[in-house]
């Protein structure tokens, strides 16, 4: 086995943030602001290490159930062939080993099928079509800014759950439905 | 219901965009030394007939999209550019913008609003390697030396004695620089959208579609939901504008004694258009901050309903709600498409001086996901 990385990673820092950063020419401000820089990503990675297997699952888990959940199509021929290929992206991304490209594929598919729709797609179809995606975002983004909570960009990181909290057992729900 | 013209963008950016495609076939970045600018200089001022030698060059901080450098110039060059600062292209960055444009609008709104003069343009990038502007340098802080906040001048607290002074110099500036004379400001690099057409805000979600097109790595189906929103919703420009496109807190510099604007930075997104434009990019929350009821701050500074009433009453424009908030919605397609394209594609290919800092600010596209989800939701509630 090799050591754990969040070891690895949590060695380097501490070397970085204790040996190296000082060492560096206060006067050179393009490199003192990568140090912060560095600083504050490898912090993060370090956070997000134990959980980036069930991050990917738990997006691409939603997106895969907001996509069975459409509506049968209805309108012209540019969305309907959008549609069935979505419909078959989705057992192509479900046979995927890796989740986060499985969640780009299918996510493709979905934004095909949405400029589709746009095209030629019944207006109720094409409601209910975005109207699934909004809902999907709202939670994707939810979980993105819980993930990069850290980063400091959030207006409200108070009311945003840990990772441990948002990976845990039914603390929260921010996945589909949640 | 008329076809859309989904390939109409101002040729100068287009033309941009392709050039940087073939650009990133060079590979990686290396940031370049004082002593290679120096050099480059030199080389630039020969060129161009410029009687003075750099002294002192050295790297100055920030510039998320270009890479600055300030030096001394000593020889026959007028007073203001005794000092200067180099601005320059990296080999890609998060967006890709056009230096004798930017030096074309500093041109335009020079004695009108507070802007660095323009010594000299390399927008080739002949003499430096890279195209580059040099302007006077200008001082002045971007917030309070105690206002803490993020990178780029974000989330910084301004304070009530700074807002209350830089209030209405921020919003004196939107009504000058919309009120530039376009048939005598010289802005050859622009192309002008038809007054009373859609011209405007297509041109715009052409441009940022054409940005994904190129450039996406990763699938975001909110990004393409606000796509096909904002194609079906086109507003009517009346009156195009000067516009700034990247007028907010971080991008000018004031006199912390005087509290005085000293100078408005980073035109490289100007362009011609809807002053609902520049309105709703200011309204973006991640330019601003909250007070403690909650209510929300352009800039850490004023609300919104101050800015429209004081910009109404500068101008004799009236805000149509229906235009700002479409253009509140491209606001954020735009800066989701920078952060989540051009910035990954950088950093990923390590063509920026400022890697790190790229993908970093790509964490930001959760804040703006969550706005963006909110403008989408008031009209398909």
């Amino acid at each position: 086995m090799t050591p754990n990385p969040t070891i690895r990673l949590a060695s380097l820092l501490q070397t970085l943030e204790h040996v190296i950063f000082p060492a560096v020419d206060q006067n050179n401000s393009l490199a003192q602001e990568q140090c912060g820089l560095v600083l504050g990503q490898l912090r993060m990675l370090i956070q997000h290490m134990p959980y980036f297997g069930e991050y990917h699952g738990m997006c691409f888990a939603d997106l895969a159930e907001t996509v069975g959940q459409l509506p049968a199509h209805a309108g012209g021929e540019q969305s309907a062939a959008a549609a069935e290929a979505l419909s078959a992206t989705v057992g192509e991304a479900k046979g995927m080993n890796d989740v986060l490209a499985a969640y780009h594929l299918l996510g493709r598919a979905l934004e095909q099928a949405m400029r589709a729709a746009a095209q030629d797609g019944e207006p109720a179809y094409r409601n209910a079509v975005d109207a699934a995606v909004l809902a999907f975002s709202k939670r994707q983004s939810l979980r993105a800014r819980s993930w990069f909570k850290e980063a400091g960009f959030d207006h409200a990181p108070e009311t945003l759950p840990t990772l441990a909290e948002m990976f845990g057992h039914g603390f929260v729900n921010l996945s589909s439905g949640g | 219901m008329p076809t859309i013209d989904r390939e109409a963008i101002e040729p100068r950016l287009a033309q941009l965009l392709y050039d940087k495609q073939e650009r990133r076939k060079l590979g990686p970045y290396i940031p370049r030394t004082a002593s290679e600018i120096e050099e480059g200089l030199q080389r630039l001022f020969v060129r161009q007939g410029i009687n003075a030698v750099p002294r002192n060059v050295h790297r100055m901080g920030g510039g998320a999209s270009k890479e600055q450098f300030a030096f001394d110039l000593e020889g026959d060059v007028r007073p203001e550019f005794s000092r200067c600062v180099l601005r320059m292209d990296p080999r890609e960055g998060i967006i890709e913008t056009c230096r004798k444009r930017e030096a074309q609008v500093l041109q335009a709104v020079y004695g009108k609003v507070p802007v660095p003069p323009i010594l000299c343009v390399d927008g080739d990038g002949a003499a430096m390697g890279q195209p580059a502007m040099i302007a006077g340098f200008i001082g002045g802080v971007t917030k309070p030396s105690a206002g803490g906040g993020g990178p780029s001048g974000l989330k910084a607290n301004m304070g009530a004695r700074v807002s209350e002074a830089l209030t209405p110099q921020f919003i004196d500036v939107f009504a000058k620089v919309h009120a530039v004379d376009l048939a005598t400001a010289r802005l050859d690099d622009f192309t002008m959208p038809r007054s009373g057409t859609t011209d405007a805000a297509l041109w715009q979600v052409n441009y940022w579609t054409k940005v994904r097109e190129l450039e996406e790595t990763d699938s975001l189906p909110l990004l393409t939901l606000a796509e096909t929103w904002l194609y079906d919703h086109l507003p009517v420009c009346e009156q195009p504008v000067l516009l700034h496109g990247d007028h907010r807190l971080g991008n000018f510099l004031f006199d912390e004694d005087s509290l005085e604007i000293t100078a408005v930075l980073d035109w490289e997104l100007a362009h011609i258009g809807d002053f609902h434009e520049d309105l709703a990019y200011d309204f973006e929350p991640l330019f601003g901050s909250r007070d403690a009821d909650g209510t929300f701050l352009v800039g850490s500074m004023f609300t919104t309903g101050h800015m429209i009433a004081t910009y109404e009453a500068l101008t004799g424009r009236t805000v149509d709600p229906k235009v700002l908030h479409w253009y509140k919605v491209m606001t954020s397609y735009k800066l989701i498409t920078m952060n989540h394209t051009s910035s990954i594609i950088a950093a990923r290919d390590g063509t920026n001086h400022q890697n790190a800092l790229l993908a970093f600010l790509a964490a930001v596209t959760a804040e703006l996901s969550s706005t963006m989800c909110d403008l989408l939701s008031e009209d398909m509630a």
